[in-house]
């Protein structure tokens, strides 16, 4: 697994960890099972302090997208799991508050949205189709 | 151990140029005592030796009081100190080891030249117990003068009021010897020279372990 | 009890009659790494010199690894690697001169980690030390700090003059030290990215005084900037507590408040805001807004 931090982002860098961890997992680059890398490990690689990673790790676990194992490491949940479906559509219902709100305020009609939606919906398709 | 013998050579090794002309000066003095010998009267070389002896100590005592200074102002203006203290040796163990080196600097001036003297005595001037007893008195007096001059060098140096310092200095460089001249050698010079070494290098430990570096 | 690597009572220093630190207290666990923030001038410098024992304090009390600063041990010296600002050294010796002098004074060295450190920032040995740049400097101390495996780093401003490549290799070199067993970091630093990557804690020293000590999740939940829209116009006499910042334009207003909490929410409810985002802060945010002059406004202990 590839990280990358984006460092002008005023998102905070555990949240960052945990949004490529989720959408590596969405886009099917890492599969149910599969180890990620240590805790050590990435905090060299990014030089973060460990603590932040550790964190990441920790809420990545809360919401049941990963398993952490003691002695062994993270890997990735089941992905198939009841627990984990209800946590997705929770996350992804969350963004999809944010994103209607944030419309609202720039005055972009229902209509227009949902036009966009099923656009990005589309681009994604395609990006996935050419991974594949 | 080991560490204090790094400290003392450091020293040297940054002020080589003491030590260097601390080994000149002592052969030139060596030089001079031996033509003086060779060339003069018993009579007349003690009178030359008594009448050069006032100017030939305060430049002595100039010169160990530069080399105190000179120590000592280095430290100050490189940040030495300020460097080593963050290594594992103490302030104490700075301080003594620049003392140590000072005095090996001037043992190496003195003990040549005493030695020389003492030849020279053996060679020109008859087997007089009263003589005899005359070098070690002359070391002792000579080598606790110039101990006292560097002492009050390495105040002065390490001092921060530059200029008052330097001149208060000065003229207890040139006192101290004048005293060797009054008080003439013996016991009691020793006393005196002794107790103004250990009030001079005492206040200069104060102010270097309490100084901000 | 915490095992305090650094500790600090009640720090007081003036000089030449300026008061540079004003009662600090502090506390370093350890393997904690402890960013110290703060304007030029605001005394970072001194609390690191006080604690080394390089200069006295006027009054209070300073610790390191359980000793008084004033009376540090040999032993506790060559336990603490300092980068010292500036990062002076001796500036007349050669390279060589001056590791050779740190080998043979040091308690204990790891050559085999300095070699690799010397060879990796390609250090000259043969060159005067005063002929270095500053960036090459910092990478000297930095490795002569590194070399005797500390157990305490103390870093003063570690980066200056390092480009960007070189700040990086600091960043996972610190990385590297704190895994380590025991290990605790002190560094300050004007590059508040850097700090709020590595840093666990973070103290934020205005004017001798130090108004934030906490770490850095809680540094972030205390203080909020706020995304406010009304309906109408953005009221006026919206009056709360410890706001740090307030900008109004039209209907939005975006609001910098410390120590949120319920009332103050409720506060704000008595306005019907038709919405309210929170805007994430940055450290550097919330350094600027915390060293604002006359602010007064600090993130405090929650007393919820």
């Amino acid at each position: 697994m590839q990280f990358r931090l984006d460092n002008a982002s005023d998102r905070p860098v555990y949240l960052q960890i945990i949004d490529q961890v989720k959408r590596d997992i969405a886009l099917g680059r890492v599969a149910a099972a599969e180890r990620l890398p240590t805790v050590r490990q990435l905090a060299q690689q990014l030089a973060i302090n460990p603590n932040t990673i550790a964190k990441a790790y920790r809420q990545l676990e809360q919401e049941g997208v990963i398993l952490t194992r003691a002695g062994a490491g993270a890997f990735v949940a089941d992905s198939d799991s009841m627990l984990s479906r209800a946590v997705r559509r929770r996350l992804i219902c969350d963004e999809l508050d944010r994103i209607v709100v944030e419309a609202f305020h720039m005055q972009i009609d229902k209509e227009t949205l949902v036009d966009w939606f099923a656009a990005a919906l589309e681009k994604f398709n395609l990006a996935e189709k050419k991974e594949r | 151990m080991r560490r204090f013998l790094i400290l003392t050579g450091r020293e040297i090794r940054d002020h080589a140029g003491y030590f260097v002309a601390a080994v000149l000066v002592s052969a030139l003095a060596i030089g001079l005592l031996t033509s003086l010998a060779l060339e003069y009267s018993q009579k007349a070389m003690v009178q030359i030796s008594v009448a050069g002896l006032i100017p030939e100590t305060i430049m002595l005592g100039l010169g160990f009081y530069a080399f105190g200074t000179g120590q000592m102002y280095a430290d100050r203006t490189r940040n030495l100190s300020a460097f080593l203290t963050a290594l594992p040796v103490g302030r104490g163990q700075i301080f003594l080891a620049r003392v140590f080196a000072g005095v090996l600097g001037l043992l190496l001036f003195l003990v040549p030249l005493t030695i020389a003297a003492a030849v020279l005595l053996e060679l020109r001037v008859p087997p007089v117990p009263l003589y005899r007893g005359l070098l070690p008195d002359l070391f002792a007096g000579v080598f606790l003068t110039c101990l006292a001059c560097y002492s009050i060098g390495l105040y002065a140096g390490w001092s921060s009021r530059a200029v008052l310092v330097t001149v208060g200095a000065l003229l207890l460089v040139v006192l101290v010897p004048l005293l060797l001249v009054i008080k003439g050698f013996g016991a009691e010079l020793v006393v005196i020279l002794l107790l103004f070494v250990t009030a001079s290098l005492t206040a200069t430990w104060y102010r270097f372990s309490s100084s901000s570096l | 009890m915490p095992d305090n690597v650094i500790e600090m009572e009640n720090l007081v220093k003036y000089y030449d009659g300026r008061c540079i630190l004003d009662g600090v207290s502090l506390a370093v666990p350890r393997g904690c790494i402890y960013g110290l923030l703060g304007r030029n001038g605001s005394g970072k410098t001194t609390m690191i010199r006080i604690l080394l024992g390089l200069e006295p304090p006027t009054r209070g009390h300073t610790f390191v690894l359980g000793e008084d600063s004033m009376r540090l041990s040999a032993k506790t010296h060559g336990r603490v690697g300092y980068v010292a600002e500036g990062h002076q050294l001796i500036q007349r010796y050669k390279v060589r001169r001056l590791v050779d002098l740190c080998r043979g004074l040091s308690l204990q060295w790891n050559e085999e980690l300095f070699g690799h450190l010397m060879e990796m920032f390609r250090l000259p040995r043969d060159r005067r030390i005063k002929e270095l740049s500053a960036g090459m400097r910092a990478q000297l101390n930095l490795a002569l700090a590194m070399a005797i495996d500390p157990e305490l780093l103390i870093l003063d401003d570690p980066t200056l003059g390092l480009d960007t490549v070189a700040r990086r290799q600091f960043l996972e070199l610190a990385i590297d030290v704190i895994q380590r067993q025991g290990r605790t970091i002190l560094f300050s630093s004007h590059i508040l990215g850097d700090v709020e990557r590595i840093a666990d804690r973070i103290g934020i020293l205005v004017a001798g005084r130090l108004v934030v000590d906490c770490t850095l999740e809680q540094l972030k939940s205390r203080i909020k900037r706020l995304r406010i829209i009304f309906p109408t116009q953005a009221p006026d006499d919206l009056y709360l507590t410890e706001v740090v910042n307030r900008q109004a334009q039209g209907r939005e207003m975006v609001l910098t408040v410390a120590n949120w909490n319920p009332q103050k929410q409720a506060i704000l409810e008595t306005f019907h805001p038709d919405n309210c985002t929170e805007l994430p802060m940055t450290l550097e945010d919330i350094f600027i807004e915390c060293t604002r002059p006359a602010t007064a406004v600090v993130p405090q202990e929650s007393e919820v």
